[in-house]
């Protein structure tokens, strides 16, 4: 099967696309959790970083090392988590203030459908 | 993990908060730092007021059963107080160390639960203070009310007939004259000085 290639005519709307199964990897380290794969939508390249940290510190004692979450935390923080289109397309349409740069598309990962390099 | 669905628009809204959060870590650990420091030296502050509370006088002046009231009520009241400021200061200032991941429903959820430690731990704070400083209170009345003044002019006065203790009233070649501390305190007591054999200031009797 071959991959779409990325609709950059698409313009950018707010589109919550619900659960879908788009194949994702996913990796870990201390600083967070990262999630890529193809937007549903407009079919970029997506990466999103789910960052660890304040709310409080980055710990409070300096020898003390974060450890990057376990399989099993990722697969529910991946699943519990809403994705946004981060293609980085200037999409036309965007508005001028952007927190996820892409085609605006919103999105749930079904379980298991992921994969841990 | 079983979440209350949320709309899409507030969703993206947590997120984006998220992403706010991201690149303003150094400031808010800069403000956690700071209202801790500012708790501590309030704490230490707190420390030295109640070190330097010693009731009327002092608390070993006070009766043996009082000596040991006040002092409990001191200790009690100091510990409740260093753990309600401790609780203030989590309350306003975040718990050192935590982490959550700042991103959409994992922020939501980090911040419902701290909005509920933070009412916890403020009315906790409220209700240790409020005791500590009722233990502080009890205990200064505890001194104050039983502090005996410190008598002047007590001996203790060994005769052939037994000893006994009192405040010196007068001292003749043919008696010495006592005046008790305890029992009947306004009735003299008056020794042959032939009896006496010894007179030694006290300081109770």
């Amino acid at each position: 099967m071959s991959t779409p290639s990325h609709q950059h005519d698409l313009e950018y709307q707010q589109v919550p696309l619900g659960a879908v199964d788009t194949p994702f990897q996913v990796s870990a380290d201390a600083e967070g959790v990262t999630v890529t794969g193809s937007c549903p939508r407009c079919h970029g390249h997506s990466t999103t970083t789910i960052p660890r940290g304040m709310a409080g510190t980055k710990g409070l004692f300096p020898w003390s090392k974060a450890k990057p979450p376990s399989e099993a935390e990722q697969a529910a923080l991946v699943v519990s988590e809403t994705f946004f289109c981060e293609c980085g397309f200037a999409h036309a349409d965007q508005p001028e203030i952007l927190f996820f740069v892409g085609c605006g598309a919103q999105w749930e990962l079904k379980p298991n459908s992921g994969s841990t390099p | 993990m079983n979440q209350r669905p949320l709309s899409p628009g507030l969703v993206r809204r947590w997120t984006e908060l998220g992403r706010e959060l991201e690149f303003s870590q150094l400031e808010l650990l800069r403000k956690q730092a700071e209202g801790w420091r500012n708790g501590l030296i309030g704490l230490t502050a707190l420390i030295t007021v109640l070190a330097a509370l010693k009731g009327r006088d002092d608390l070993s002046k006070l009766p043996s059963p009082w000596q040991t009231v006040a002092s409990s009520l001191l200790g009690t009241a100091f510990l409740l107080l260093v753990v309600g400021t401790l609780l203030a200061v989590r309350a306003s200032f975040g718990k050192p160390g935590e982490e959550t991941f700042i991103y959409g429903r994992s922020l939501r959820s980090w911040t419902l639960t701290e909005v509920g430690r933070v009412r916890r731990a403020i009315y906790l704070s409220v209700t240790a203070f409020a005791l500590g400083m009722t233990l502080v209170a009890a205990a200064v009345g505890v001194s104050w009310t039983h502090t005996e003044d410190p008598a002047t002019d007590l001996v203790k006065v060994a005769t052939t007939t037994g000893d006994f203790c009192g405040q010196l009233v007068s001292y003749a070649p043919s008696n010495v004259t006592l005046l008790p501390t305890t029992g009947d305190t306004t009735k003299p007591l008056v020794l042959r000085t032939a009896d006496v054999r010894k007179i030694t200031p006290a300081t109770a009797c």
